[in-house]
């Protein structure tokens, strides 16, 4: 016997090069419908919320001018134009809703319905499930969350993120 | 960096030691002599080697099989870990697709992935590169952006895992076969019927799989105890690993760890066979990108931007 038969014998006996055919498979049950979609609740994004609680005695004053007690937002303010101010947003008829760019009211837990109304193609993409984070299972119940849980409404854009470590890229590239 | 240093500085990194490329291959050679005799020698070894290719199983070997890899995991971590099989599910092919216009380059999808699937420190199955702006340019992407802050101005983030392609090279690279796709569509590796011969790293064009040079050292605690024969139980050294689409969680309806940790919900993924699932609604209506379109490979991983 020559070594290289010898060798394939061995490897015969061990099983190496032993046929893989693809198999029958047993499959698990197909997967339901996709479709279900729930809309989460978010908390309050202020602790003086709601608002009513100190402007239901308040006259509003529409005059764009500058606040410096409650309401400075967080981040500051920087959404849209510069000149922006509350009542674009929030309902000067009830403080305790929003208002579309066409004067529709809006309720703080749809917060979509007022930013779409500038963001129409974000809100399309949301409502398809191709915005925002997705929550849940793909094949089952789905947990979408509204606009406000990522971005803040008053200063909308992602802040800067610090990086997880990059790669060890030595020796794997020259 | 000529070639010898760069191996010596290699050899130096994954073994611990200073040692010249002969040396390399016969301390190499002998420790796999020193290996083969031990592994012949005990039990477990033997059953090792003549274990069969994961397509030829039967359910009685799997139990086995399974148990003993929960063993191995106990002994050698004092970690109780659950190696499971769950099965393609009938009539499902798996897409992931991710939208450019969001990825800001944090990386917290590789570190979510390296949780989830059991990696040790000096791999990972994704890798976010650094383009310029505009561009989709790979040849000219830095892997190892490191600034304090992302984004960077003027530059665009592209994650790239394995796409798992519809005609993958890798696949037809592996002389044994322990590399394959499975009826939803992922790629998979029978790491117990790898040989590691790495052709199939070689001709993967995304760079997607990873070979383990040594034992995997994984912190006890880091240890992700939910495991899949065919996804993140903790592989053996000398074998290629590579991204699964998760499929311990995703056969079981979960999205996959990477989508989950991103903060920009940049990722989306599903089932293209279902015409209500989020990839499906992306193709429909996004123009999406593929990467390397031109070698054919048609890959399950689309590119857009929202």
């Amino acid at each position: 016997m020559t070594r290289s038969s010898c060798l394939l014998a061995l490897l015969c006996a061990s099983g190496c090069n032993q046929g893989i055919e693809p198999m029958k498979r047993d499959f698990a049950d197909p997967p339901p419908a996709s479709s279900v979609v729930m809309v989460e609740d978010h908390p309050a994004l202020i602790p003086t919320f709601p608002c009513s609680s100190c402007h239901a005695d308040r006259e509003p004053d529409p005059r764009p001018r500058k606040l410096v007690e409650y309401h400075t937002p967080k981040n500051g303010f920087d959404h849209g134009t510069k000149d922006g101010w509350c009542y674009r947003c929030h309902s000067l008829e009830n403080i305790d809703r929003l208002r579309t760019t066409l004067g529709t009211p809006v309720a703080f837990s749809d917060p979509q319905d007022l930013c779409g109304s500038c963001h129409g193609d974000k809100l399309i993409d949301w409502k398809a499930g191709l915005h925002g984070l997705n929550r849940g299972s793909w094949n089952g119940p789905k947990l979408r969350q509204s606009c406000t849980f990522c971005h803040d409404p008053h200063k909308p854009a992602f802040e800067p993120m610090v990086p997880e470590r990059p790669p060890d890229v030595l020796g794997e590239r020259t | 960096m000529t070639p010898e240093a760069r191996l010596g500085e290699l050899v130096r990194l994954r073994l611990g030691r200073h040692d010249t490329r002969r040396g390399f291959l016969k301390t190499a050679l002998a420790g796999a002599a020193v290996a083969s005799a031990s592994t012949a020698c005990d039990g477990a070894g033997v059953e090792k080697l003549l274990s069969k290719h994961y397509l030829k199983l039967t359910d009685e070997d799997k139990r086995k099989l399974f148990a003993r890899i929960e063993a191995e995991v106990l002994a050698r971590s004092g970690v109780r870990v659950t190696v499971g099989d769950p099965q393609p599910m009938a009539g499902v092919e798996f897409v992931h697709a991710l939208d450019l216009s969001l990825c800001n380059g944090n990386r917290r999808c590789v570190e979510a992935c390296a949780r989830e699937n059991n990696l040790p420190d000096d791999i990972r199955y994704l890798r976010v590169v650094e383009v310029d702006a505009g561009t989709l340019e790979l040849a000219n992407a830095e892997h190892a952006y490191d600034p304090e802050l992302v984004p960077r101005s003027g530059k665009n983030y592209l994650p790239v895992q394995c796409q798992q392609c519809k005609k993958p090279p890798c696949v037809d690279a592996c002389p044994v076969k322990a590399t394959w796709v499975e009826p939803d569509g992922i790629v998979v590796v029978d790491y117990d019927w790898c040989i590691g011969c790495r052709y199939c790293q070689a001709a993967c064009p995304y760079y997607a799989r990873r070979f383990n040079f040594r034992e995997p050292s994984i912190e006890p605690s880091r240890i992700n105890p939910d495991q899949a024969y065919l996804s993140n139980r903790i592989r053996p050294a000398g074998v290629v690993e590579k991204c699964t689409y998760c499929l311990h969680r995703t056969r079981r309806g979960r999205y996959p760890a990477c989508l989950e940790a991103c903060p920009t919900g940049a990722r989306k993924f599903g089932n293209i066979n279902d015409e209500n699932s989020e990839v499906r609604r992306m193709l429909e209506r996004k123009r999406t990108y593929v990467l390397k379109e031109e070698l054919g490979t048609v890959p399950r991983f689309f590119y857009f931007f929202g």
